[in-house]
């Protein structure tokens, strides 16, 4: 019979029943003090230990299918198999990242001009996703950098072309060109990204396919986050020579991307150290509800619940607002604890609202010199 | 007394064949017709009978290596449920890693002793030195190292112990005094304990031995337990709003072996591989981190997310979220991620075969899809054992060498 055989638990519970039985009605005939007696005695129990040990062996190995047969067990199956590759096919790789047209970004007083605005589209390998975007490179680019691997902003925007905006493409490739010239900011990649990458998701979140209901019809799944932290750090780092350090990734984002901005680094601190978004408390994404069904998720949306109770992330966060008065950094600066840093920052009016940020963020993510190189040890 | 110890198991049989003694011994007091006499029989046999069945798990759990401790087994004070801080919590400005043990590794063939833990021996601080080294340099470089060791997550912040991490012979050798070394992060099923890596599956003898033959090269094996905090089993996953299992293993582990050891980093050095729910763990990481692992080997896995008695909620009542977490739903559904798995099972004896041959009709490029398929063998650390040479040597092949310098030494001639 079969080590596996369904009918072997029932024989081994059989034979301890009738084992425990014939004790217990034949307890008076082996009852006497002679050693025939007690031999009897000592074989007929365990014989039923036996039996009831190999009930329940029987028992847990067909429930946890341990071991499949008698030779199995007793390790004598020693016949081995080949490595066999699966020949599945399907679509090849695509493009990481196309490039549709290059702009010359203007610098007054210069004619070298300051840097250069690519219109680009962005085929995320890992989600799936294709996004338009735009990428700055900063005037002297050269893609393998003797000065190092190029730190990077991810700008997460609505605004990329609305002309009125100091957060669309061209102004802000405009005030970062400017902030390099007057040496206020290192040369830095930007990476410009508006902050709903698909329809159905506005807080860059990875939003699981919706099964369809009453209201609405299924959705796909749309992997935002992970274009953002596994994608975009690929295409950064293999197509621009970008660092892909955390210590050297910022983002900074207006309204809608500010939840991005502020979401991706406390979720993703090892891809994103730094970011800046506009005062508030981002208590849920924007947009519509992505994940009614599951308060647990909607909780790891809520970023005040988040910075409350999970372990406090090596990330600075940097609020602005046009006024002095900050209450969503009040709030974050209050429930932040090392390693985590929160600032305020009061942003005006003028020509470049944004260039104060540029130079914090550069600051906050450029090498500083003489940092200590972590080498490994042993 | 440890659940594990050898001395528990000793006491454990003991006491059984005492019970069985003393039923024989007192068997002539229960001999009466009277109703009481028959009830002391049952109560005798029955008495004897649970002493036996105890001693009898005890041993099973040691061969299985399923629970390593006692608070494994019942949970310690530290862990409930839900919330992020279920876990031990690493202390802030904690070290990334402590190595609580060091000893000579246990060559191939050799018997095997346990390790236990003890208080820290050496800190990982910045990238210092590490102290706790067994031994000289000279006989580390004859037999490797095995250390047991604790991660502190930098970014999930769980205290996680009784981890180990094997330094191949090479490590301690002149001629890779600069080398960096690929890394097999190696997860356990569950319920286990991580020493059965190196006791049952015999993971760093078997790689030992391998070397020694040339079939492979030089490796670091870290070997973990899939679950961060016995007894819950978390099929390492990012529980929303509670323990990032997944982060944990894809982040912290990396982060904190390549801070304290001479390793190499990034996807091309970095494999995972497990077996039962480490299969599934290891299959998963890698297709939710190809920035992480290029690599992964499922001995006996499965492919579809899993969520039990034993779980408990893992998914946060979404069954879209639990989709993101099987690797099958995922080929089908989004893009392959650009990693090679190998995948185990046998055609018979393993209910893992049908979902393994399924999984394996889904795999499509960039991903690429491997299989070792034994005619027969069980869902245990013998069949595993027999797929571990080849699962090690299909590692080799594809990870990134540490390269040892080939320049000689200085010419002691010179020296006039």
């Amino acid at each position: 019979m079969g080590l596996t055989s369904p009918a072997l638990p029932y024989l081994f519970a059989v034979l301890a029943v009738g084992m425990l039985l014939a004790i217990i009605i034949d307890w008076r005939a082996m009852a006497g003090r002679n050693a025939r007696s007690v031999v009897h005695r000592a074989v007929s129990l365990l014989g039923l230990q036996f039996f009831v040990l190999a009930f329940i062996f029987v028992t847990v190995n067909r429930s946890g299918e341990f071991y499949s047969s008698w030779s199995d067990l007793f390790g004598l199956e020693k016949a081995s198999a080949a490595v066999v590759a699966s020949s599945n096919s399907g679509a090849s790789r695509v493009q990481p990242v196309v490039v549709t047209s290059r702009t010359p970004v203007p610098l007054p007083g210069s004619k070298a001009g300051g840097g250069i605005l690519e219109t680009v589209t962005f085929n995320g390998q890992i989600s799936g996703l294709s996004v338009g975007g735009h990428v700055f490179l900063p005037a002297g680019y050269r893609h393998a950098s003797p000065a190092g691997h190029y730190p990077v902003i991810v700008e997460v925007s609505d605004n990329l072309t609305s002309s009125s905006s100091p957060y669309a493409a061209d102004r802000f490739a405009e005030t970062a060109a400017r902030q390099i010239a007057l040496a206020q900011l290192e040369p830095v990649i930007i990476v410009m990204v508006p902050a709903s990458v698909a329809i159905g998701d506005q807080g860059c979140l990875d939003v699981a396919a919706q099964s369809a209901s009453a209201s609405a019809p299924a959705a796909p799944p749309i992997l935002a986050a992970t274009f953002f932290t596994q994608d975009l750090r690929a295409i950064l780092e293999s197509q621009y020579g970008a660092s892909n350090d955390a210590a050297n990734w910022g983002s900074l984002g207006d309204s809608t991307g500010g939840y991005c901005a502020l979401q991706l680094a406390m979720t993703h601190s090892w891809v994103l150290s730094v970011a800046v978004a506009p005062d508030g408390t981002y208590a849920a994404p924007p947009g519509p509800v992505v994940n009614a069904g599951s308060r647990d998720l909607r909780l790891a949306e809520n970023l005040q619940w988040l910075l409350r109770n999970q372990p406090t992330q090596p990330v600075s966060v940097l609020f602005t607002s046009p006024g002095s008065s900050s209450s969503g950094a009040q709030s974050f600066a209050a429930a932040a604890t090392r390693p985590m840093h929160v600032s305020a920052l009061k942003i005006g009016g003028g020509g470049w609202p944004l260039a104060p940020v540029l130079n914090w963020l550069g600051a906050a993510i450029v090498p500083r010199s003489g940092h200590g190189s972590g080498s490994a040890a042993r | 007394m440890g659940l594990t110890s050898g001395s528990f198991l000793v006491t454990g049989f003991g006491v059984a064949l005492a019970g069985i003694a003393a039923t024989i011994w007192l068997w002539p007091y229960a001999a009466s017709k009277r109703i009481g006499a028959v009830l002391a029989r049952i109560g005798l046999v029955a008495a004897s009978e649970v002493l036996v069945i105890a001693a009898f798990l005890v041993l099973l759990n040691g061969y299985f290596s399923f629970y390593s401790s006692w608070s494994q087994l019942l949970g310690s004070g530290t862990v409930q449920t839900y919330g992020f801080r279920t876990a031990k919590v690493a202390k802030p400005a904690s070290a990334l890693l402590i190595v609580n043990k060091a000893e000579a590794a246990p060559l191939a063939g050799a018997q095997i002793q346990s390790l236990p833990f003890e208080p820290p021996l050496a800190v990982d601080q910045h990238g210092g030195d590490l102290l706790g080294q067994t031994g000289d340099e000279k006989a580390l470089a004859q037999s490797g190292e095995l250390l047991g060791i604790t991660i502190n997550g930098a970014y999930t912040g769980m205290s996680v112990g009784g981890a180990y991490v094997y330094l191949p012979p090479e490590y301690f050798q002149p001629a890779y005094a600069h080398a960096k070394f690929p890394v097999v992060l190696t997860i356990t099923g569950y319920p286990a304990s991580p020493w059965g890596l190196v006791d049952r599956l015999k993971v760093p003898g078997t790689a030992a031995a391998l070397v020694a033959q040339e079939k492979i090269k030089p490796t670091v094996y870290v070997m973990m337990n899939s679950s961060v905090a016995m007894p819950r089993d978390f099929e390492c996953t990012n529980i929303p709003a509670g323990l990032q299992v997944e982060t944990f293993f894809a982040q912290d582990v990396p982060l904190a072996i390549e801070h304290a050891f001479r390793v190499e980093s990034g996807p091309s050095a970095w494999a995972v591989m497990g077996y039962s729910t480490g299969g599934y763990c290891a299959v998963k990481l890698a297709m939710m981190n190809p920035n992480q692992f290029s690599l992964a080997v499922s001995l006996a896995g499965y492919y579809t997310a899993a969520q039990d008695a034993t779980t408990g909620r893992l998914f946060g009542n979404s069954s879209g979220y639990q989709n993101l977490n099987s690797p099958d739903w995922r080929l089908a559904n989004l893009p392959a991620p650009p990693v090679s798995v190998l995948v185990t099972s046998s055609r018979v004896g393993e209910n893992t075969y049908q979902g393994t041959m399924a999984f394996l009709q889904l795999i499509h490029p960039p991903m690429r899809g491997y299989a070792l398929i034994l005619p027969q063998g069980g869902h245990n650390f013998t069949s595993w054992g027999r797929e571990l040479p080849q699962s090690l040597i299909w590692l080799s092949q594809r990870l990134r060498p540490a390269e040892p310098e080939l320049s000689t030494p200085a010419d002691p001639a010179q020296k006039g």
